[in-house]
């Protein structure tokens, strides 16, 4: 037998309280009569006939203390166990992905992955260590070495959910490094996934299992001139027929709704045809509730159309054309008339020719610019060289790229402009904001080096592109939760803050948004307001259940694993002594009541 | 306590009344009690045998021609009886509503009226402690007003030890002996009766309790004092507890009743609150103390 809480043993002195209570409460009210004569005699009567009667007066005081002795041996939260007790280096391994969500016998696995941990230290001889690891996407180390019972307890409970992908497997060497601290350790690892303790002593404690369910395994859409035609995928994990009914919103408002029939283990296309465009965001609902909720909605963003426009001045450069024309909604135009006056344009571009007027609106990218124009100061044709790109934010997936230049002109760069290309000391790229206009410039002609024929090139002139036109990176439809939303592509905004599905503002700064944003672990709508120049602007994500959760959280009852080691035998049979006990001192001072009654 | 205690109505009802003594005492002068004794009188009561030694003036001679047997003529002989009142004056008789201390004098007046009345000799003797007051002996109705006086202003305190206290009476012959008390005493009651019985006196116990005593209405944890000896008890008077001491107390009775009977005497047990009337006319009656 052992205690949880040997602390309220502390209690103890109550009872003398009890005592005194009881001694204070014997004052007698005094009353005068003519002759104890007959009392003496009923007070010899009664001593003779039951000696226990002594008692009997105190009989209330005995029970209140066994009551009260009770009760603080129930506080002590005594247990005895049948077996040798869990003890040592215990290392709880707690799997929070996705799948943990779903519902088994009313509660979530997490949940009971939570209590059995808890019951586990609750049991656990008193001298163990605990260690406690929870797996979603990251193994993460949540306390270590810790001693205290009711600490370790705390943050087992503190753990939450996630709807994140995740998986035992592959944080094994964590775990096992952490085992590999211990001389000895026993390993308890609560988790729906099929997984072994391998080398480690231990026990994986099972909490898979079939349930009925249907999740949306995929969303995505096109769009053609009769609006978006949307495709959800439905998959059935369940073993039986499964009817359902799907229902698809634009934004807030409900487009229509579907009735489907599965069959056991099914996958089943549901497409949406005719659908408005305009909304900013998709979702697809299933309507009723499952085993696994979080897997009944999946959200997607559709892309915004509106195309920007290119004036490109070339004599002839089937390289830029080329690199122009891939890139998705960007209208090029192309000239080679020097006198025209054009405006209305996002970007001109001028390829070793410039017209008469610059204009007035747009950005300039000039390319092996003459020795005529105002923003800088282009020089002789000199030899080139190796030409490097360097690391910048423009140069996003190129930059440790290299190619060759021939010739070049020798350009200082102004000092408005970031170097984006090296050749030796000199600068054969660079951009940067002048006057309020986005200018850059190349000082070499494409043709006078190996530059189209890398494979940085479009890449290049991708960033070029998008960077002068404004042009907004589309990003995924969806990402999974747990996974970044890359932020990187939107340079110059300020005040960025989103607010994630349940409401939460978090504000992020500007030299974070490189690295993305990932507390994405709730599914939904993220919105993104910020300014940029100025102006609020708006942007929205959708997060959705990972599929590869949905598909592995009922791959079916699987026993778990034991590996108790040789002599362990941890695997503890416990009972916790707190609810009879109490359930003993209800009946006692029932009891007590009783003798109370009958005694007046 | 003077002779105006008793209403002429009452009185007038008492005096048809007198004690009944199966006993009398076979000495002392004569009264108008009849005695079992049977001698010199008018009034014939039986024949009997000659034997030895009687008078032979006696022998009825008309018999012994009829029988040729000598027969002895016997007549009632009519003698004053020696009434002796013992009344406890201990504390324990000072209480109770109404005091049984007024209970217990209002009925040894009655009672020594009844004497006086019949002729009787009388003597009240009041115990306190271990020793006793007495009167002087009275007799004749004049001399009630001396007994009126002398149970007056009589105090009740201390304890009363019974036996001691009457076995320093000294009894002249037979007679009748009426205890008036609660009975919560110290000595052996067993011990004064057979004294008592020794000295050829008629028993009468007169059991005299308050209706806190037959009923006392406690309840909960209390601590009893002792009126005479201060000494306390604490208990916890609970419902079962009640119920034993009304065993007790009817055990207590009932022995003090078959003691009595034992001795040849009579018990009457009343409640200080019970009038005179009802004890004199019905319960002394029912007991046959009075008749």
């Amino acid at each position: 037998m052992g205690f949880n809480n040997p602390y309220a043993w502390g209690l103890l002195p109550l009872l003398g309280l009890i005592i005194l209570m009881y001694m204070l409460k014997q004052q007698h009210e005094e009353m005068e009569i003519s002759s104890l004569y007959l009392w003496k005699k009923v007070l010899a009567q009664s001593e003779v006939k039951k000696p226990w009667q002594k008692l009997k007066n105190n009989i209330l005081m005995i029970m209140q203390l066994m009551a009260a002795f009770l009760i603080i041996m129930a506080l002590s939260n005594p247990f005895i166990t049948k077996g040798k007790a869990l003890g040592g280096n215990i290392i709880i391994v707690i799997d929070r992905s996705g799948s943990m969500n779903a519902y088994q016998e009313g509660s979530t696995r997490l949940d009971i992955a939570k209590s059995m941990a808890k019951k586990a230290i609750v049991e656990s001889d008193n001298s163990s260590v605990f260690n406690l690891i929870s797996v979603d996407k990251t193994a993460n180390v949540e306390f270590s070495g810790v001693t205290d019972k009711n600490e370790a307890l705390r943050a087992v409970e503190a753990i939450e959910k996630t709807n994140m992908s995740g998986s035992i497997k592959d944080h094994l060497s964590l775990i096992k490094a952490v085992y590999r601290q211990f001389e000895s350790a026993n390993v308890l690892i609560y988790t729906d996934e099929e997984v072994a303790v391998e080398d480690m002593t231990g026990e994986v404690i099972a909490l898979g299992g079939y349930g009925s369910n249907v999740g949306i395994g995929h969303i995505s859409y096109s769009q053609d001139n009769d609006g978006y035609t949307v495709l959800v995928r439905l998959e059935n994990t369940s073993k039986e027929h499964e009817k359902r009914e799907l229902a698809l919103y634009g934004e807030d408002k409900l487009l229509e709704l579907k009735n489907v029939e599965l069959a056991p283990s099914e996958s089943s296309n549901v497409i949406f045809e005719g659908i408005d465009a305009g909304y900013k965001y998709l979702w697809a609902e299933l309507t009723e509730d499952d085993a696994l909720q979080e897997d009944n909605r999946a959200f997607l963003v559709t892309e915004s159309t509106e195309p920007k426009s290119v004036l490109l001045f070339s004599k002839k450069n089937i390289f830029i054309e080329r690199a122009l024309s891939s890139i998705k909604n960007l209208e090029v135009y192309k000239t080679d008339d020097v006198n025209i006056a054009a405006d209305g344009y996002d970007l001109y571009i001028f390829d070793g020719i410039m017209p008469a007027k610059l204009p007035d609106d747009g950005s300039l990218f000039f390319i092996n610019p003459d020795m005529i124009n105002p923003y800088f100061k282009s020089g002789a044709v000199i030899e080139g060289g190796r030409a490097d790109i360097i690391s910048h934010v423009l140069n996003r997936n190129i930059d440790g790229f290299s190619f060759y230049v021939g010739k070049m002109r020798n350009l200082d760069k102004p000092y408005w402009a970031d170097a984006l290309i090296n050749v030796g000391s000199k600068t054969a790229a660079g951009a940067g904001v002048y006057d309020g206009r986005k200018i850059a410039y190349l000082t070499f002609d494409i043709h006078d080096s190996d530059f189209p024929l890398d494979a940085s090139f479009p890449i290049f002139m991708y960033n070029m592109t998008s960077y002068l036109t404004d042009m907004e990176e589309q990003g995924k439809s969806f990402y999974f939760s747990g996974e970044t939303i890359p932020l990187n592509f939107m340079s110059n905004i300020q005040e960025a803050v989103m607010e994630d599905p349940d409401g939460n503002k978090e504000s992020i700064s500007e030299e974070l948004l490189d690295y993305g944003y990932d507390n994405t672990n709730s599914t939904g709508i993220y919105k993104l307001s910020y300014k940029k120049d100025g102006n609020a602007g708006e942007r929205v994500f959708a997060v959705n259940f990972p599929t590869h959760e949905l598909k592995n959280a009922f791959q079916g009852q699987w026993e778990g694993q034991r590996e108790t080691g040789v002599g362990r035998g941890f695997t503890l049979m416990g009972m916790n002594l707190q609810v009879p006990i109490l359930i003993f001192v209800l009946l006692l001072l029932a009891a007590e009541w009783m003798v109370y009654i009958r005694g007046n | 306590m003077g002779n105006g205690i008793f209403e002429p109505e009452f009185l007038k009802r008492l005096e048809r009344l007198s004690l009944n003594m199966e006993k009398l005492t076979a000495e002392g002068s004569g009264g108008l009690r009849k005695s079992r004794a049977k001698g010199s009188s008018v009034e014939f009561s039986d024949f009997r045998e000659y034997a030895y030694g009687d008078d032979l003036r006696r022998v009825d001679w008309n018999a012994y021609g009829r029988f040729e047997k000598l027969f002895v003529k016997l007549f009632m002989e009519e003698r004053e009886a020696m009434v002796n009142i013992f009344l406890d004056c201990s504390k324990s008789m000072d209480f109770g509503t109404p005091k049984k201390s007024i209970m217990g004098i209002q009925l040894a007046a009655a009672i020594s009226f009844l004497a006086l009345n019949n002729m009787d000799r009388l003597c009240i003797n009041l115990l306190k402690k271990d020793s006793m007051v007495s009167s002087n002996v009275l007799g004749g109705r004049g001399q009630f007003d001396i007994c009126a006086a002398f149970l007056d202003n009589v105090q009740f305190e201390g304890t009363t030890n019974m036996d001691k206290a009457i076995k320093l009476k000294r009894f002249g012959g037979r007679g009748l002996t009426l205890i008036l008390s609660d009975f919560f005493t110290q000595g052996s009651m067993e011990d004064l009766l057979k004294y008592l019985m020794f000295y050829k006196q008629d028993i009468v116990l007169v059991h005299i309790l308050s209706p806190q005593e037959l009923n006392p209405e406690l309840q909960g944890q209390i601590r009893l004092k002792d009126s005479e000896t201060g000494e306390m008890v604490d208990v916890d008077i609970t419902s079962s507890f009640y119920d034993k001491y009304q065993q007790t107390l009817s055990n207590f009775k009932s022995s003090l009743k078959e003691m009595a009977k034992k001795y040849g005497g009579a018990y009457v047990a009343i409640s200080s609150n019970d009038s005179l009337e009802k004890i004199l006319f019905e319960d002394m009656i029912t007991s046959q103390i009075i008749k």
